[in-house]
């Protein structure tokens, strides 16, 4: 089974593969610098495990655990 | 680039003054309010983006010499400028309707390359185009060096270092003003700059830093005009990217790689890893929220405590008895009719005092909050709050208003302003009223003390005060309407695409105590005017009600004034709810305009006997149920006005609230009447 941001461990990187899901929040996060051979590293989690803080490209996105299991990473 | 001189335009002293449209544009956190205020100063007017809730900031530069006026408008920030949210289509359309005469891109320098993903789609638009690169006192920190020159080959525009923050704190603010040689962090050479792409002469040897004889021959390929272009002259030598709309984000990116691979050599980013410190302990999982409620306590206590509620009362002191007492010597000194002196002391001074008097308190949170958004920490708030609000359809970004509706509905609903999606805007400002306000607080203080505080009631062999228990179930009460209101209306007529939580963790800046003062001010001095003017008209009014009756003729007894004729016209509808007197209605009605006239009209109205006599515990409760939840007072209500910008929504959540408000008394006061209380 491929693996998802959301099955990164803190402090755990990936290489982000491809987004599946809806066109329009697929493309934010691509324009967000999401794209595919992008590192993506796992950088916090909020208290109740939702949402992440994920570190790419020099800063950090948070997105809803939901939202991060659609991101395939290698 | 062209001159138009169409644009020169004459002053009333008939100079001619050029007149140049300048449009600030960037990622959100990149310092652009900063840099804004640096350019405009104190010369700022805020309104609203036509048609929509989005702050519309313009200005002007007052650095320039008088011949030329620099208009600046200071566009909402985005990430991208594909025109899907409300932001990125003001942003668009701005750009391309209103054609500024030049851009000014900024751009944080500690995090170029999603940065650069707007630059370059703006790029593609062939605008005329500047880059600020903003944040490079960090950038000098963190050890990294970036090759200004070649940036700017590369990206085929100019690229101008700042760092807006630095000499932006008062001292240094006054230095310049004095001509002492002071840092400005490059804002004088970004200014000047400004002008030098936007008021060139119309001959080349002006215009071209590279000017030879064949510079006139070589279009610029961004004009069509005679006019040349400097620095993309020598073309085939150049490593100008290039950039065309139908790219995707992926090559965009490439090109960007490109790009700072080429121009950066990085070093450490020390901003980061200090940020990833301390978000190990304020987003942790078990520390972070006792913190984040420790945090608010303090807010709340220093805002509405002893602290706060000792300006309240030199403010309260000084318009309830200090400037009415002057007004009175003055008026019969004068000899001023009664009406008159009673127009200014009992309803403008009254009216605007009750509303000043919470001043301080608003004034107080507004610096809090203002401290917490620019420091980065209120992120943070909603990032680990968010879990809570996805269950009703909201986002941890509504967290914060809704808290400081404890405090006051008036920055609460200013604040709401940080939410993107409009919908969950409007839906956090309609349900944060019912976060009980501190103005309400007296009312139950008023009731409960008068029929609770003697009971007890035996739970599982514990004594416990029941007024204890309805105070905290009155504030409970408000949460859960909040909540059920919240998914109603999420559920009904605020349905949502559910734009999915994306929010960005900026890192931890220490903001410059001056712009976190100017930030402050803008928001009270906005809320002053527009509050004021309307509260001003109202209190005139209400003065007026309650003063004369039906035949203008001033009463003895406020029974038979106007208001109180309303009163007693409208006193049967709350029959149903228990407390149908007219006496409860005037207060109900004064309440509108600021609930801590209701108990100031009930302590008119009733003497303690009536009062006693008039009310039961179960109809206090029902009336504190009421005032809990029925529409906001008229200083809410201007600033919903203001954030919400239509008279159809204001009009739907007074009657909204009012029908909730009367729903609920009313059940709580037929379910206790079939307990058998009275």
């Amino acid at each position: 089974m491929k693996r998802t941001v959301a099955d990164l461990k803190i402090g755990e990187s990936g290489i982000i593969d491809e987004i599946l899901g809806e066109s329009e929040y697929v493309n934010r996060l691509l324009e967000m610098g999401f794209t595919k051979g992008t590192p993506v590293k796992l950088n916090k989690k909020a208290p109740f495990g939702d949402p992440l803080g994920l570190q790419v490209r020099d800063y950090v996105l948070a997105i809803r655990k939901s939202s991060a299991s659609h991101i395939y990473i290698k | 680039m062209v001159c138009e001189d169409e644009k020169m335009i004459k002053t009333k002293t008939n100079e001619n003054v050029k007149r140049r449209e300048i449009a600030l544009i960037g990622n959100p956190n990149a310092g652009k309010t900063t840099l804004f205020n640096r350019l405009t100063e104190s010369h700022q007017r805020v309104g609203n983006w036509p048609g929509v809730t989005v702050e519309k900031k313009t200005g002007y530069c007052p650095f320039t010499q008088k011949e030329i006026k620099l208009e600046i408008t200071d566009l909402p920030g985005i990430y991208s400028i594909e025109p899907r949210s409300v932001e990125e289509k003001i942003a668009y359309n701005h750009l391309v309707n209103e054609t500024p005469d030049l851009v000014v891109n900024i751009v944080d320098a500690t995090n170029l390359e999603r940065n650069l993903y707007l630059t370059l789609q703006l790029k593609a638009l062939n605008i005329p185009i500047i880059v600020a690169l903003n944040i490079m006192d960090e950038v000098e920190k963190n050890g990294d060096k970036i090759d200004v020159q070649k940036l700017s080959e590369m990206l085929g525009m100019k690229v101008v270092p700042i760092s807006a923050a630095t000499g932006s704190d008062y001292l240094s603010k006054i230095k310049r003003r004095f001509k002492k040689d002071v840092e400005d962090g490059g804002i004088g050479d970004l200014t000047n700059e400004i002008i030098k792409e936007t008021c060139n002469e119309s001959s080349c040897e002006n215009c071209c830093e590279n000017y030879n004889e064949n510079c006139c021959e070589n279009y610029s390929k961004n004009s069509s005009e005679s006019c040349c272009c400097p620095a993309t002259e020598i073309k085939n030598e150049s490593e100008e990217i290039t950039v065309t709309t139908d790219m995707t984000p992926h090559e965009m990116y490439g090109l960007i790689e490109k790009v700072t691979k080429r121009c950066i050599i990085k070093g450490e980013n020390k901003n980061l890893k200090r940020s990833y410190k301390i978000d190990k302990l304020l987003t942790n999982k078990w520390l972070g929220i006792p913190i984040f409620l420790l945090i608010m306590f303090l807010v709340f206590q220093i805002s509405f405590g002893s602290f706060g509620s000792a300006f309240t009362e030199i403010i309260e002191t000084f318009m309830g008895e200090t400037l009415p007492g002057y007004v009175e010597i003055w008026f019969s000194k004068a000899n001023a009719p009664e009406w008159m002196l009673s127009l200014v002391n009992d309803g403008i001074l009254a009216g605007v005092g009750a509303v000043l008097s919470f001043l301080p308190q608003i004034v107080l949170l507004f610096i809090f909050l203002t401290i917490m958004e620019d420091t980065g920490y209120m992120a943070r708030a909603a990032f680990i709050m968010d879990r809570l609000f996805e269950a009703v359809g909201l986002s941890g970004k509504s967290f914060i208003p809704m808290l400081m509706g404890f405090g006051c509905t008036v920055p609460a609903v200013m604040a709401a302003r940080t939410l993107e999606d409009e919908n969950d805007r409007k839906v956090t400002i309609i349900i944060t009223p019912f976060m009980s306000c501190s103005a309400k607080l007296p009312i139950y203080v008023l009731f409960v003390g008068a029929f609770f505080a003697s009971q007890k009631i035996d739970i599982l062999g514990y004594t416990i005060q029941t007024g204890g228990i309805v105070m905290t179930g009155i504030y409970v009460l408000g949460v859960i309407v909040a909540i059920l209101s919240a998914l109603l209306l999420k559920k009904t007529i605020l349905k949502g695409e559910n734009t999915p939580f994306i929010m960005e963790l900026p890192p931890y800046r220490i903001p410059k105590l001056t712009s976190t003062l100017m930030h402050v001010w803008k928001k009270v001095s906005g809320f002053i005017i527009r509050a004021g003017t309307v509260i001003f008209a109202m209190s005139i009014l209400i003065w007026f009600i309650q003063t004369y009756d039906f035949s203008l003729t001033i009463v003895e007894d406020s029974a038979t004034s106007i208001l109180g004729t309303i009163g007693h016209a409208i006193a049967p509808v709350f029959e149903p709810l228990g407390f149908g007197n007219w006496r409860a209605t005037v207060s109900l009605l004064t309440g509108f305009v600021a609930k801590e006239a209701v108990v100031a009209t009930i302590e008119i109205l009733y003497t303690p006997a009536d009062f006693e006599a008039m009310f039961t515990p179960l109809t206090a409760l029902s009336f504190m149920v009421f005032t809990l939840l029925y529409l906001p007072c008229l200083a809410s209500l201007a600033t919903m006005k203001q954030e919400l910008n239509s008279w159809k929504w204001i009009l739907f959540s007074l009657v909204y609230q009012t029908s909730v408000a009367y729903i609920a008394a009313f059940l709580v006061y037929r379910f206790g009447l079939l307990l058998g209380y009275t």
